[in-house]
């Protein structure tokens, strides 16, 4: 195999690791930058009956005071 | 006949591109901005210009790419005139016209794709009125507002991270909202509950058609009959019960939305102003930077830049490389510049990227093996 066969074969591995590379972040980007509102996770523990008490507790202190109890977080 | 062939050739080389670009640029949440309802005016104008731009790239790549024997553009003035012709044949070429259309299609789709990505990867549509959506409820619902100039002094922060739960990975928990409805003064009805998801109206994205809740409670007057449970001090608190409560919101008067702070958030938004990391990010986009403009300067400069930083001697040889050559010298100072930059950390589920130098030796290993393979391709093919 000649010099200029085998530098072609090598560059060509590069091109399609650099396309597939490419390809893969641009997937990721798509992934990163999906627009839905909230994870499936969050809406599950919110229907998690005791978790939600204690949001609700935690939200309602903040609507009467205004600031936010460190406490009920715990 | 001419109109009939002019509208359709106006359609083919401009207006597709630039409806495909706008169906691919509006995603997600932004779909609905992008809209074959809307006036048929409207839909052409606002397709036609960008498909201008999408076919003078398209141009201007084919010009680069092939040698300019094939005038494309006496091709399309040889297809509008065609009826005009004496000899009224066809073009030989028309199949380079419509394999050229269907990339100028590619490139239009594709860059819509990739813009807007881009533009909410970089947050450049927070940042900036220029890039902005216009579903304004999504950036209101999803908590992005926060990161507004204007909003930027809100009194809680929303919380990116769990709520006291370091298992869990998701960003927020969907926002509690108290929702005031009602036609007239004496028929108010207040909701509250936790949103789900929302729709907009569909001839005016701006405004709310629908808000999905769960765990509702409803405000009214006292009753006789009512649960002691339910009665607070002036009103009664009743739980609806259901899985999903669709709220009609054309009858709206005002929404308190509050949003769960997370104190992890906050430190962390502090360090990030301050700290090692925002340092880190400059270096990481520097570099970045550098190695974008290595590239262009290698292929297409004639590394006019890169010549300042590299003996002359390497400058006279790489300036006779053919253009394999040149990329694999290219793709070696870019190895050599990644060497200092900082890498990301992926053990940081924060809403921003976080970069850091833990871990770093790893990829500097593998960077030196890419390094010598590199050298030892350019020492024994050039």
């Amino acid at each position: 195999m000649s010099s200029k066969k085998i530098i072609e074969v090598i560059v060509g591995v590069i091109f399609i690791g650099v396309l597939i590379a490419f390809f893969r972040e641009l997937m990721k980007l798509n992934e990163s930058t999906k627009t839905t509102l909230y994870d499936d996770e969050a809406l599950k523990e919110l229907d998690n009956k005791e978790k939600r008490k204690k949001l609700d507790k935690y939200i309602e202190e903040y609507h009467k005071t205004g600031e936010w109890d460190e406490a009920l977080r715990k | 006949m001419t109109i009939t062939l002019d509208f359709f050739l106006l359609f083919l080389l401009f207006i597709i591109p630039g409806l495909i670009f706008k169906r691919l640029y509006f995603f997600g949440e932004f779909s609905k901005q992008f809209s074959l309802k809307d006036n048929a005016y409207t839909i052409l104008l606002f397709s036609f210009i960008p498909g201008i731009v999408f076919q003078l790239l398209g141009y201007l790549i084919y010009w680069l790419v092939h040698k300019p024997d094939l005038e494309l553009y006496d091709l399309i003035l040889s297809i509008r005139f065609y009826s005009e012709n004496k000899d009224a044949t066809i073009p030989i070429n028309l199949s380079t016209f419509f394999i050229h259309q269907f990339n100028v299609n590619l490139l239009a789709g594709f860059t819509g794709l990739c813009s807007s990505r881009t533009v909410r990867k970089l947050h450049l549509d927070r940042k900036t009125k220029l890039f902005r959506y216009g579903n304004q409820w999504y950036y209101i619902f999803s908590g992005e507002i926060e990161t507004f100039k204007k909003f930027k002094t809100f009194n809680a922060r929303v919380t990116y991270n769990s709520f006291r739960n370091y298992k869990s990975n998701f960003k927020h928990y969907p926002p509690r909202v108290d929702i005031l409805v009602g036609n007239n003064e004496h028929d108010k009805t207040l909701y509250t509950g936790y949103l789900i998801d929302y729709d907009l109206e569909p001839r005016n994205i701006h405004s709310l058609d629908k808000v999905y809740l769960k765990h509702v409670y409803k405000y009214r007057s006292i009753r006789d009959d009512d649960n002691p449970e339910v009665i607070k001090k002036n009103y009664s608190k009743i739980p609806i019960f259901s899985d999903i409560f669709v709220l009609d919101t054309s009858h709206l008067i005002n929404i308190n939305i509050t949003f769960i702070p997370s104190a992890e958030t906050e430190k962390e938004n502090r360090k990030q102003k301050f700290g090692r990391k925002s340092i880190y990010r400059i270096i990481y986009n520097i570099g970045f930077i550098i190695n974008v403009i290595i590239i262009l300067d290698v292929l297409f400069n004639n590394l006019q830049l890169t010549a300042y930083l590299l003996p002359n001697s390497y400058v006279n040889d790489v300036k006779n490389m053919n253009w394999l050559m040149r990329l694999l010298f290219a793709t070696l100072l870019n190895f050599i510049v990644s060497i200092p930059l900082p890498v990301y950390d992926k053990s940081k589920i924060t809403k921003e990227k976080v970069f850091t130098y833990k871990g770093k030796w790893r990829i500097v290993f593998t960077l030196l093996i890419f390094i010598g393979i590199n050298l030892l391709i350019l020492w024994l093919f050039w």
